[in-house]
């Protein structure tokens, strides 16, 4: 869907976006995900047009990106804010309209929004009567009022209670499901694991790692064992493992590899009397920090 | 096109429903005609307490005869004499004129006349106030004083009685206006006055009410970020275009209204203040200056990063704008004088002067093209620069752009 070829944006001598590339295929949850400053808003106002690369190209399904394009683009920026004087429904309308949505659509549309989103109580209310939350709601619900191919959220999430993070997740599903592509920005990992099939983690505007999520996890992350058990411990310090933590009770100990497994379980049995074990997936957190630590040492 | 027009029907309407546009539309223009005509009916309205004056009387003569004269002269409403003299006279010179200082130095007395002896040489009198501003009682005083002098020269003259009186009294002096049609009538000294400063006051408001909500909600949007929204919906162009159509709009309304009131309340008062020609003069010259101040304010609102900082940069055009006011007096007494004609080619106050020396007297037509081609060429090129400086700065945060970096942005 978007493609981006050795992307850079320096501002006043500091490189924000450093030769970034990217592929956001078609129909996938693309999170671009990194710490703060490390180049993800400006990577995403640069995909907007709202600011031109210095050098590098960006495309969309293998073209450059025209005025036109952006009818189909939904964009929810990082930094927010509404007309606090205009009313609800009028301001949706009005967004769906520059997008080019006809009269009649943008009403029909707006409405099922609002109702989607349990906001058809504040339809008439002018939008600094709105809390917060609602507020943002408004601005999610005006970044997809035009059923667009493509929405880029960025920092979606932040500010939201649960209930409300849970209704967008709801409308990002259905929206995926409807083949939309979705790019959001984040630095909250569990949202990322949760929604994304694709990710790219950036530092320092450089791609440090990019791919399909599974992928990363089996490529990149260790896979940790959580054993508990009763017993000497002192014998289980023995045993050829990255020992994370060892209580009285229970170890903790990265693996190579999944296979390591078979070899260990029976030397454990041997040492001390197993009482539960589990294998821990990678958590993207781990693998990011992992990452970001490595990639700044470098 | 299409995006423009949404734009600009968005802008205009969700302007025109707000209670306080609403309001200060009908109330400024009532408060700005009251406030210009309440002074001038205070200062021209009957006084109500009587002043004393110190005469000292070095001449011995006229001190005397001024008295009697001035006292039964001015008179106030309930008959008391306006002024009330503290004649000093038959001592020392000097002595006398410290004394009637020091009574205008105590507040005793408001003013003081110094008449010399020998007036009928020297020609020489002298007034001394704390107010020297009262204009009104200043001229009262000369007049009676000038009017004593002549009659008492022509006394001396042996001219009889009823010469003196036929000679000294005053002259009519009637002000007349030819009409459309020719015809003749009295006319209003302050109404001639006040209608082209009313003009080019609504003018004014209307320019810069617009302006300045144009300069807000383009600030408003680079605040709020929706800029951000909205420039990936549409260009910086039409953004700009639909702005200033909309708002522009909105000050035709403003226009519209105060034309109607302004048609309705000369109707009532038997005023012919607009005719159809000032009004369509007014059209012109609103639109021409509003779209020029309007792209000079977008490109303030698209430099700026709050209202605070643009407004010390947008009041600086406005006072620009005030010059016309303050000239007015002058465009009104002389409206084609070489200065007038001149004032009426300079881009940023040419609509203001021209609503004056139009709504005085109908200026050469040629001057009237040529304004507006003036205004024209320099609308067009207000535009082209506000757009390209609004192009660029209209999503820079931060640091404000130098003057240097914007005239590097006016040269691409």
């Amino acid at each position: 869907m978007i493609t981006l070829q050795n992307v850079t944006k320096t501002f006043n001598h500091t490189i924000a976006v450093d030769h970034l590339n990217l592929k956001v295929p078609k129909g996938s949850v693309f999170g671009l995900l990194g710490p703060n400053g490390a180049g993800k808003t400006t990577t995403i106002r640069m995909i907007m047009n709202i600011m031109q690369p210095d050098s590098g190209t960006i495309l969309l399904k293998e073209r450059p990106l025209l005025r036109s394009d952006f009818r189909n683009i939904g964009y929810l920026p990082e930094e927010r804010g509404l007309y606090q004087k205009t009313k609800l429904r009028e301001t949706i309308h009005y967004f769906a309209r520059l997008k080019g949505m006809s009269a009649h659509a943008a009403l029909l549309r707006t409405e099922g929004l609002l109702e989607q989103f349990d906001l058809l109580g504040y339809a008439d209310r002018k939008i600094e009567e709105l809390s917060k939350g609602n507020q943002q709601k408004v601005q999610f619900i005006i970044a997809i009022v035009h059923e667009p191919i493509l929405v880029i959220l960025d920092e979606p999430f932040s500010g939201l209670d649960p209930i409300n993070q849970l209704k967008m997740k709801e409308v990002i599903h259905s929206l995926h499901e409807k083949n939309t592509t979705f790019i959001f920005s984040t630095h909250q990992m569990e949202q990322v694991e949760k929604l994304c099939s694709e990710i790219c983690l950036i530092n320092a505007g450089q791609s440090v790692l990019e791919g399909p999520l599974a992928t990363i996890r089996r490529n990149y992350g260790a896979i940790v064992v959580e054993i508990e058990f009763q017993g000497d411990r002192e014998k289980l310090a023995e045993l050829p493992l990255r020992i994370i933590e060892l209580s009285d009770q229970r170890l903790r100990a990265e693996l190579n590899d999944s296979r390591q497994l078979n070899d260990i379980l029976p030397q454990v049995i041997q040492r001390v009397t197993l009482t539960h074990f589990r294998l821990l997936e990678p958590s993207l957190e781990q693998i990011f920090i992992d990452r970001v630590k490595g990639s700044s040492k470098s | 096109m299409n995006q423009v027009v949404n734009i600009a029907r968005w802008e205009y309407l969700t302007r025109i429903r707000s209670r306080w546009f609403i309001i200060s539309t009908l109330l400024i223009p009532v408060i700005m005609i009251v406030s210009m005509l309440v002074p001038t009916l205070l200062m021209t309205s009957e006084d109500t307490e009587s002043r004393l004056i110190a005469i000292v009387d070095g001449s011995a003569q006229y001190g005397h005869l001024f008295e009697q004269m001035i006292t039964h002269k001015y008179e106030l409403k309930d008959g008391r004499p306006k002024y009330q003299i503290i004649l000093l006279q038959g001592r020392d010179y000097a002595e006398m004129k410290g004394q009637a200082l020091e009574l205008l130095d105590s507040s005793l007395v408001t003013a003081c006349i110094i008449i010399p002896e020998d007036l009928s040489e020297s020609r020489e009198l002298r007034y001394y106030a704390k107010n020297l501003g009262n204009f009104k009682d200043q001229a009262e005083l000369q007049i009676t004083l000038q009017d004593l002098f002549i009659r008492q020269r022509l006394v001396d003259a042996a001219v009889s009685e009823e010469v003196i009186d036929s000679v000294t009294r005053p002259l009519n002096f009637t002000l007349m206006e030819i009409g459309k049609e020719g015809e003749e009538q009295e006319a209003d000294e302050l109404l001639s006055f006040l209608t082209p400063i009313i003009f080019v006051l609504m003018l004014f408001l209307s320019i810069f009410m617009s302006s300045q909500i144009l300069l807000r909600s383009v600030i408003e949007e680079r605040m709020n970020r929706l800029v951000e929204i909205l420039l990936s919906s549409v260009s910086p162009t039409q953004l700009m275009a639909g702005k200033i159509t909309g708002l522009g709009l909105l000050g035709l309304t403003q226009v519209g209204v105060y034309l109607v009131l302004g048609q309705v309340v000369s109707t009532f008062q038997g005023y012919a203040i607009l005719t159809s020609e000032s009004t369509l003069f007014f059209l012109v010259y609103f639109v021409l200056g509003y779209l020029f101040y309007a792209a000079i304010f977008a490109a303030i609102g698209s430099i700026f990063n709050s209202e605070h900082e643009a407004q010390q940069a947008s009041s600086l055009f406005s006072l620009i704008c005030i010059l016309p006011i303050m000239l007015s007096s002058y465009v009104i007494s002389d409206p084609n004088s070489t200065t007038s004609v001149v004032l009426g080619f300079i881009p940023f106050i040419t609509p203001f002067i021209m609503i004056l020396r139009i709504g005085v007297e109908m200026p050469q037509l040629w001057e009237i093209i040529a304004s507006i081609l003036v205004m024209a060429v320099s609308v067009v090129l207000a535009i082209l620069a506000a757009g390209k400086i609004f192009k660029t700065a209209i999503l820079v945060y931060g640091k404000r752009p130098t003057l240097s970096v914007i005239w590097q942005w006016l040269r691409t």
